[in-house]
């Protein structure tokens, strides 16, 4: 083509209309072998590849992701078992009045959904517009309005397991303490 | 032969290990018919709590047993005196135990739910008990908001929700000055003259005695005395 390897990293084809893509491919495979050829899909593939798996800034997000999961769990967690604590005459008297062990999960799982949920709508009120910042430096960053939705999922699933120990607190809680002052 | 309805037979609890052991009842045998009020009397540690926590379906005995409607509960199982309670116990305890965050009615709307989730017109019925005590205007107060003696009848409605035939209650006015207390004896007391309910107090008022049917005195975890009143 002209070009040594010092010279450029990328040439841009563009195919006029009514060419197939896949023949001009097959064809510039053939007469220059030692370069790729990609479609445009194939490109974006292979950079999303690459910037994901063969450089730290996958691996460097998915710990992020990770961290703040466990950190997230271990924040609500404390702050519902808290909670369940400070109300465990309450359970204990939901219990004497004939409350069912699923009654009273339902309760402490209840609260940790509001939690999560409230915490969900904070987050994303906090996300949205830092995600309108970056992409007014970098134009190409990428953010379908679905992912947003989506991250609500795993937070109100972390909420759910934070719940654990305070539901075994609750479940555990003797009816008989009712009569203690 | 005994009237099995409610009571205990042989009944022997024990709380703690080898030299901290405390026997809080001895071989109790105590019955109690239905459609009565019955005190419980004693000095603190005779044992009146631990009574109660067995006709309550709240606490199994070392050795006895306890009858709930002619019914031995003993070898049930935990969700099964969990039914018990809901169907056929209710409880008024001395500090109220309502819940904080909710105000009369919801208290009261929760009795019913405890006892029959699908139960339809629950807030209704928490409207028309809480009338009928005399907390009409106090329906969306919390629990903060209200003086002892309504906190207590607002408690009462709670426990009467879903009508159950058993009502227990631990010094139900020992927080309340003369006339809460009297009014609280006189609710308690309709509850067996009206709908023939069955009443166990814990107490040591003294003013209860002209509500009761009968009082019982317990001493060291044993009955000292047993007496008609009415």
């Amino acid at each position: 083509m002209g070009f040594g390897p010092e010279e450029a990293m990328y040439v841009l084809v563009r195919v006029d209309k009514g060419y197939p893509t896949s023949d001009v491919q097959q064809s510039l495979r053939e007469r220059v072998p030692e370069v790729d050829v990609l479609t445009r899909d194939e490109f974006a593939r292979k950079a999303r590849t690459y910037w994901t798996i063969k450089t730290g800034a996958g691996g460097a997000i998915l710990t992020a992701a990770v961290l703040g999961f466990l950190i997230g769990l271990v924040v609500v967690s404390q702050t519902i078992y808290a909670n369940t604590m400070e109300n465990i005459e309450e359970y204990a008297t939901l219990k004497a009045l004939g409350a069912s062990q699923g009654f009273v999960a339902r309760i402490v799982l209840t609260q940790a959904l509001i939690c999560g949920a409230v915490g969900s709508i904070l987050g994303l009120l906090a996300v949205v517009p830092s995600i309108g910042y970056a992409k007014s430096l970098i134009p190409w960053i990428y953010t379908p309005w679905w992912l947003l939705l989506v991250m609500v999922v795993p937070s109100l699933a972390m909420c759910s397991l934070a719940s654990i120990a305070s539901v075994r607190s609750a479940l555990t809680v003797e009816p008989g303490r009712v009569f203690r002052a | 032969m005994p009237n099995h309805f409610l009571g205990v037979e042989g009944a022997s609890v024990s709380f703690g290990k080898r030299e901290a052991q405390v026997r809080a009842l001895r071989g109790v045998s105590q019955f109690f018919e239905r459609g009565t009020l019955s005190l419980v009397m004693g000095p603190s540690g005779s044992g009146k709590t631990t009574l109660l926590s067995l006709l309550g379906c709240l606490l199994s005995p070392d050795e006895g047993t306890v009858f709930i409607e002619g019914v031995a509960v003993n070898g049930l199982s935990e969700a099964e005196r969990t039914t018990i309670r809901q169907k056929k116990i209710s409880f008024v305890f001395q500090a109220f135990r309502l819940f904080h965050s909710l105000s009369a009615i919801d208290n009261v709307a929760l009795g019913f739910e405890l006892r029959d989730a699908a139960l339809p017109g629950r807030m209704e019925m928490a409207r028309d008990l809480l009338v009928r005590f005399g907390l009409g205007g106090k329906l969306d107060q919390e629990p903060n908001d209200l003086s002892p003696g309504e906190k207590q009848r607002v408690a009462i409605a709670r426990a009467l929700a879903g009508n159950p035939p058993i009502l227990l209650a631990d010094e139900p006015t020992a927080s309340l000055d003369a006339q809460a207390g009297r009014n609280i004896c006189q609710i308690l007391r309709s509850q067996v003259d009206d709908d023939g309910r069955t009443v166990v107090v814990v107490t040591h008022d003294p003013r209860w005695r002209e509500f009761a049917d009968r009082t019982i005195t317990l001493c060291d975890g044993q009955v000292e005395q047993e007496e008609k009143n009415l």
